[in-house]
């Protein structure tokens, strides 16, 4: 928009009018740096309940299983 | 081949030595840019003032030294490039001359703003004021943010003499008389008055000087028709 030019070689846009033109795209930019900020708290939370050091859960993990698709994995 | 496997500075050398292919990779960048480099420093276009080109007045240096503060620079540019819808746009090309009392320069390279190199006299000294404290006041779909404080704060009492005296060790030719001279240039002066007298300042001196020179081509031309 900057260097477009009419046929008689005049400027077709003002410089405000490629400021207004940007706008949309600002909305966008602010729509990503709020899931970026999001995010930002999420790992936020996660270090935070990592450091607090809660008793972890230590799931019992089923060695034997009847497990008719997949065999290979009930044999070992 | 055969022959060129026995010389040291041959390809080969250098393709199979990494570390040797760096270091002769740095010394020739470096040759070259210094080649680039060096004669700015001594070519007259860039170390000597530009036509009209003057030395900032006390006001207008505090006024860039607070354009400085307030981070302007980040969204203004300040260099009009030989573009021809810069040119129309802005005025006259920018010249390396015209940023010689510069220091530091204020190009800059981000433009979510207009170029200001040649704001000067574009728009009144009121007109400025009212947009510096809402720009939204004179250009409705403008983005920039108001300015308030600098129509509140004082710029009287401020050290300009330190900042001439620094400006005249980095090559800026202040007399005494004119360092003497200074504070009594901000008696009674706001931010904001010196901001407006460094944005009207910006870029004038050399497009006048561009004028003149225009005017006296054509007057010479039109005696000999």
């Amino acid at each position: 928009m900057w260097r477009a030019t009419e046929p008689d070689g005049t400027l077709t846009y003002s410089f405000v009018e490629s400021v207004k033109a940007t706008y949309p795209f600002y909305a966008i930019r602010l729509l990503g740096g709020a899931l970026y900020l999001g995010g930002v708290f999420i790992m936020a939370y996660n270090v935070f309940k990592t450091v607090v050091g809660e008793k972890a859960i230590n799931p019992p993990v089923p060695t034997e299983t009847q497990d008719p698709i997949r065999p290979a994995v009930a044999a070992a | 081949m055969a022959n060129e496997e026995k010389r040291f500075f041959s390809h080969k050398t250098l393709e199979t030595n990494i570390g040797l292919l760096l270091v002769l990779s740095l010394v020739v960048i470096l040759f070259a840019g210094l080649v680039q480099i060096v004669p700015l420093f001594f070519q007259h276009s860039t170390t000597n003032a530009a036509p009209g080109v003057t030395p900032y007045g006390p006001l207008e240096v505090v006024g860039r030294d607070l354009y400085i503060r307030e981070g302007c620079v980040g969204c203004h540019s300040q260099q009009v490039r030989m573009l021809r819808a810069e040119v129309q746009r802005y005025g006259p090309y920018s010249v390396a001359g015209e940023s010689v009392f510069d220091h530091p320069f204020l190009w800059g390279s981000k433009r979510t703003g207009p170029d200001l190199a040649r704001v000067g006299g574009r728009y009144s000294d009121e007109w400025h004021r009212i947009h510096l404290r809402n720009p939204r006041d004179v250009v409705p779909e403008s983005n920039m943010p108001n300015y308030p404080w600098l129509a509140e704060n004082t710029v009287e009492g401020m050290n300009v003499k330190d900042r001439m005296r620094a400006l005249r060790t980095l090559g800026v030719p202040y007399t005494d008389e004119q360092i003497e001279a200074a504070p009594e240039a901000l008696v009674g002066k706001t931010e904001e008055d010196a901001m407006v007298a460094y944005l009207q300042s910006l870029g004038v001196g050399y497009r006048n000087a561009l004028i003149e020179q225009q005017a006296a081509v054509s007057s010479a031309q039109s005696q000999e028709n």
